[in-house]
């Protein structure tokens, strides 16, 4: 099975809405700042409602924010 | 002397296996930047205040023990109200307020848990069970040794064979938590 890896623009979208903060994010999403420091590293892959809640914050579509990679 | 020798072994043993079971528990995380500080949540603060003060009234009770005795300590009714005092004060610290208030608080507007911390939450207890066989077992064989040759173990020893089985069940959920948002 060919190695998956997620990537997402969260840090690039935060700044073109205003610089919002880490918190201000965490605050609309319900999560907590460090789960939005782990997505921005990409060091932690969202569950599907989270990344559907994300992608509303910033007016975009779940794969307009976050993009799978696919390892031959 | 050398049972509260005996029982912190025994306590150390239990929070050991707590520990190592707990990080293979939890997949380890590809390190972060040097330059990207990690916040921490509230339910790893509440879990921080949790085991630290769990931790220091265990010592303090195992101090009481120091200073009497478990002969003495049982014989002597202020002693032995006070290391029960102390015991149920840690498993109280250790079960951690914070962390059932963190609990309790569902997602949304200012939520202080998260998926992520659910997870964690989920997983930390899986230490628990074999931290707690392994004191006990720890405590059967220094018990065995010590009384083998009279066939009957006194009511001290057991009453602290229960109490520091139970304070290391209850190490294992703020342990597992800790461990958890390290690894996770």
């Amino acid at each position: 099975m060919p190695k998956a890896e997620i990537h997402n623009q969260i840090r690039k979208l935060r700044f073109e809405h205003a610089e919002m903060t880490q918190q201000e994010l965490a605050d609309r999403v319900g999560c907590t700042r460090q789960t939005i420091v782990l997505l921005e590293q990409e060091r932690y892959v969202p569950s599907l409602a989270l990344a559907m809640k994300i992608a509303r914050v910033f007016g975009k579509s779940v794969d307009q924010v976050f993009e799978l990679e696919e390892e031959a | 002397m050398t049972v509260v020798l005996w029982a912190v072994l025994a306590i150390a043993v239990g929070f050991v296996t707590i520990v190592v079971k707990a990080r293979r528990a939890m997949p380890p995380r590809p390190p972060l930047p040097p330059d990207v500080e990690l916040p921490d949540t509230p339910l790893q603060r509440a879990s921080r205040w949790s085991l630290g003060t769990g931790l220091f009234l265990a010592a303090l009770a195992i101090g009481v023990v120091a200073v009497h005795g478990p002969e003495g300590m049982m014989a002597n009714d202020n002693a032995r109200l006070l290391f029960t005092a102390l015991v149920v004060a840690v498993l109280v610290a250790l079960s951690g307020p914070g962390i059932v208030v963190a609990k309790l608080r569902t997602a949304g507007e200012g939520a202080t848990i998260d998926e992520r911390d659910r997870t964690i939450l989920d997983r930390a207890p899986a230490a628990q069970g074999l931290g707690t066989i392994l004191t006990l077992a720890v405590w059967t064989v220094g018990l065995m040794e010590r009384f083998h040759a009279s066939r009957a173990v006194p009511l001290d020893y057991v009453f602290l064979l229960f109490w520091s089985c139970l304070v290391v069940y209850a190490l294992g959920l703020p342990v597992g938590i800790l461990v958890g948002y390290r690894r996770s």
